[in-house]
């Protein structure tokens, strides 16, 4: 008899979610699902709302890469107003995107992922922790810290103290750089790029001894989906949207207004998440793959010294297009550095300390679409306005939702390899967990509660009796 | 001299849940001798000014106690923590981590304030909106 076995909630991912894994009679595992069970609302609460507050209003939708929100939405406004924003303004936007991706990827790899790459997947759960690795490893554990600081500060220096600032607006934005801050951030830079550099050193030196994740861990073929420039470079802020496949050919290139001629959003009833796909492959045919890993695999170059040679060693070991999910760890060192380097250049650009940081215009268009890459993977701002700017239409498609296809092939996959029956061992929980967490799922973090999450495992059978069941929690370890 | 730090969290656009930070706010406006950071949710990097403060008081909303109620707690580092962190860090969590990392921890506190609506929107209860005197009173208190 089928039998079902549930992982709720999952932790050290953004929001909440479960996981349902349907057995087969032979006790294979059948089917994977990833639910998501928290309804948002978001894009029907900015109906009616001016497109001029949605830079605002759009970047609390997430507590950790709010500048991702904040900077597409400002792009979307852009395209409404129909304007072409000063060149100092796209730098410092830029850097801004650049500090968000060291923030958010240092917070993924050092203190999300840390525990699970240098405490070990099957380490003992109480101690496999942010805690237990400031133990194990404190001088790793304080370069994390200081490298999301970092991060941090460049967003405070451009935005202000407040992350969610309205900084960014249609246009432009609305401060340019100081000297006093240019500077600072400047003398900062060298500590950073020391940072990134051991950490990928240390990095590498594991990679011997992941062969079984690199296999275990979404190992599959897939489609890809990045911004690159024109001539086929690493970009995180503006480009053209390309797909491609794990062969590395590219299917696809268009531009954000034409992206539902290309992507559709399904939707099942277990979950609140959309699955975006791959048109013209169908839909769950379609499925691709967005974040780190995308953008290494669709850019021929990176554009900056330290960070080129990093991608050829990726590349050397991994493959030209990598498709071992495991790997977007790898892939998102490679992007801090890449985003240390570039934060150099555009601090050391003259342009960058232009005054004029914005263009003014009427609006000129009812329709528009920003795009850009957050840390998690691209990020689409569809608007439609009234003639007084009012939206009477809001889609955001978000990274963690054109992962949601590959997140449910990864679960299956880590599954047939730890589940033969209807046990659930603590390391095939914690490489389930692990494998999400390579995506870096940002589910929802509107709300939250005192207290924390409790890993709930059920094993039922199909007609829903219940099995057995595990709480993993606070007070049990 | 270290000062007492002031940390409010929970999302502004989540109805109650920003009923943290907007005591935060009204505390940093009446009391300049101490140190506020109000932030979405709870990162690690907290840890360094934390660890520099004199004691730390936390403010956040609460759904498992009455709405406009608040409870006040002692908070000491984690000992041991469960496992598997969400990115919700909590606040014990995160003084383990300023233990570890610092070799200290000053004195903390929770304050919690219970909450009725959650859901999106920009504005408190009004339930919760009449219980903020009370919570920013129980805060300067702790402060005091």
């Amino acid at each position: 008899m089928a039998q079902r076995i549930i992982i709720d909630p999952v932790t050290r991912i953004e929001g909440h979610a479960k996981i349902t894994l349907v057995l087969d009679d032979a006790g294979h595992v059948a089917e994977a699902r990833f639910h998501v069970s928290e309804f948002r609302g978001f894009e029907k609460f900015c109906e009616g709302r001016s497109f001029r507050e949605m830079p605002a209003i759009t970047s609390r939708i997430c507590g950790i890469c709010p500048v991702s929100h904040l900077l597409t939405s400002a792009k979307a406004g852009d395209a409404l107003l129909a304007v072409t924003i000063p060149p100092a303004a796209v730098n410092l936007r830029r850097i801004v995107n650049l500090g968000q991706i060291i923030q958010s990827h240092a917070l993924s790899f050092f203190h999300l992922s840390g525990p699970d790459l240098f405490l070990g997947f099957g380490g003992d759960a109480a101690k496999r922790n942010l805690v237990g690795l400031i133990e194990q490893h404190p001088d790793l554990a304080r370069d994390g810290i200081r490298l999301r600081k970092f991060g941090q500060q460049v967003i405070e220096r451009l935005g202000g103290k407040r992350i969610h600032t309205a900084w960014a607006c249609p246009g432009g934005v609305t401060d340019p750089l100081t000297e006093e801050n240019r500077v600072c951030l400047l003398a900062e830079l060298p500590q950073a790029l020391a940072i990134i550099q051991r950490t990928l050193t240390l990095f590498k030196r594991t990679l011997g001894d992941r062969q079984a994740e690199i296999e275990a861990f979404g190992n599959f073929p897939s489609l890809f989906l990045a911004l690159v420039t024109p001539d086929g470079c690493w970009e995180h802020y503006d480009g053209v949207i390309s797909i491609g496949d794990s062969a590395g050919r590219q299917l696809a290139s268009f531009t954000p207004l034409q992206y539902a001629d290309f992507l559709g959003e399904a939707v099942e009833d277990w979950s609140y998440l959309k699955f975006p796909y791959y048109k013209p492959l169908g839909y769950p045919g379609g499925v691709y793959r967005v974040g780190p890993l995308a953008r290494l695999n669709l850019c021929d170059s990176i554009g900056t010294l330290a960070a080129d040679a990093e991608l050829a060693e990726y590349r050397q070991r991994c493959g030209r297009v990598v498709s071992a999910s495991f790997n977007y760890h790898y892939a998102r060192l490679v992007e801090i550095l890449a985003a240390v380097e570039k934060l150099k250049i555009h601090l050391d650009d003259p342009v960058t300390m232009q005054s004029r940081v914005k263009s003014v215009a009427e609006l000129n268009c009812n329709e528009a679409v920003g795009v850009g890459e957050a840390p998690r993977g691209t990020l689409f701002h569809h608007y439609r306005v009234d003639n007084t700017g009012l939206l009477t239409r809001v889609n955001l498609i978000i990274a963690t939702g054109q992962n949601n296809l590959a997140a449910q092939r990864t679960i299956k996959q880590i599954a047939d390899h730890f589940i033969n029956g209807p046990s659930i061992s603590d390391e095939m929980l914690n490489r389930v967990e692990c494998g999400l967490r390579t995506y870096d799922p940002c589910l929802s973090c509107s709300t939250h509660a005192f207290g924390k999450m409790p890993l709930h495992v059920r094993l039922v059978r199909a007609d829903g009796t219940l099995v057995a069941e595990r709480i993993r929690g606070s007070e049990d370890q | 001299m270290n000062r007492p730090l002031l940390i409010g969290f929970g999302n502004l656009l989540a109805g109650d849940d920003g009923a943290g930070p907007r005591v935060v706010e009204a505390c940093a406006a009446a009391m300049p001798e101490v140190d506020t950071i109000i932030v979405q949710q709870l990162t690690p990097e907290l840890a360094e000014p934390i660890s520099r403060s004199q004691q730390v008081v936390f403010v956040d909303a609460e759904l498992g106690i009455s709405a406009g109620s608040f409870r006040i707690r002692e908070l000491v580092p984690a000992v041991e923590s469960s496992g598997p962190l969400s990115h919700h860090f909590d606040p014990t969590t995160l003084l383990a981590c300023v233990r570890a990392l610092f070799g200290h921890c000053p004195p903390a506190h929770l304050v919690t304030v219970g909450g009725a609506e959650f859901g999106m929107g920009d504005k408190l209860s009004d339930t919760v909106r009449a219980a903020l005197p009370s919570a920013i009173a129980q805060v300067k208190k702790l402060l005091g």
